[in-house]
């Protein structure tokens, strides 16, 4: 795939999980929970990590039931500065469109 | 519109759901939910937290720790004494209007993060009282003991040296004094 055309469509879906997530539309799955909770971090953390962040990957989604079928793997920062790696999707839900957090971790403990 | 699938055991749809008394953890806390408003999926239970519900429970652990310093109507309060514009007192704290609208919005749940909230607290205090000390109102807000039991001590003059650090440490943050016509354009630092 042409370099140019992926990091435009990296921007755009970022520009997209940003606007979201700034207005509060987005929701985290259990195991994204137990991230949060078990490296301390808060709804702000993550709007921060989101805000700050960039997109490192872009993944099939296997369960096809998000938007384009992809999965955003973003690495941004805390308010604190700490390094979080996420991933999540976006999905349409009957109040609109949602980013949905699968993951959260802290960046260091990426597997 | 495409069905919302769970995405843990992808068989199941993913619904609103409202749970009474639900228990979990916030930063390492554990509190009750009376009502949560939540999203579950309807096979394997998953349950999905919304944002705003999720920020809803952060304000139910801050006002449930004290942290909760200002309400709403006190940061209005507060910015109007202080005669700033929406877009002055978000150079003032360092955010954004955006910010200041939520923080000032009664029905939002969004709270200035804890250095601003005490900062703002401070602000507010040295206004109606002249003068205050930073230090000792730190001390109480964190809920820790007053100075002369928590100044560290030197082992080898503890009585010279500790007196000689807490002196300077008290005259490091002495006074916090706003005059009372404080204005964005006679405050230092900002222009």
């Amino acid at each position: 795939m042409c370099p140019t055309f992926d990091k435009r469509r990296r921007a755009g879906g970022l520009l997209r999980i940003q606007s979201l997530v700034a207005s509060f539309e987005y929701e985290l799955l259990g195991h994204a929970r137990e991230g949060v909770e078990s490296n301390d971090f808060s709804s702000a953390d993550i709007e921060a990590s989101i805000a700050s962040g960039r997109v490192t990957k872009i993944q099939n989604d296997e369960m096809q039931s998000s938007i384009g079928n992809k999965k955003y793997t973003i690495v941004g920062n805390a308010l604190c500065g700490r390094p979080i790696y996420s991933v999540g999707k976006l999905i349409s839900t009957d109040d609109g469109v949602c980013y949905r957090f699968l993951t959260i971790k802290c960046d260091g403990d990426q597997s | 519109m495409k069905k919302d699938i769970c995405d843990v055991c992808g068989v199941g749809s993913v619904v609103k759901h409202d749970l009474h008394n639900y228990a979990t953890k916030i930063r390492g806390r554990q509190i009750t939910v009376p009502v949560a408003h939540i999203k579950q999926c309807n096979s394997c239970g998953e349950v999905y937290v919304p944002a705003k519900e999720l920020k809803k429970w952060e304000a139910l652990v801050q006002s449930s720790e004290g942290l909760i310093l200002l309400r709403p109507s006190d940061i209005c309060e507060l910015r109007n004494r202080l005669g700033m514009s929406v877009n002055d007192f978000a150079l003032f704290t360092g955010s954004t209007r955006q910010s200041i609208y939520s923080w000032e919005n009664a029905e939002n749940v969004i709270a200035p993060i804890r250095p601003i909230m005490v900062l703002l607290s401070l602000i507010q205090k040295g206004l109606s009282e002249g003068e205050i000390d930073i230090i000792a109102e730190l001390r109480s807000l964190s809920g820790l003991q007053t100075a002369a039991t928590r100044w560290p001590t030197c082992r080898s003059h503890p009585s010279s040296r500790s007196r000689a650090l807490s002196h300077s440490l008290a005259d490091y943050g002495r006074t916090l004094a706003l005059p009372s016509d404080a204005t964005p354009r006679n405050l230092p630092g900002l222009r």
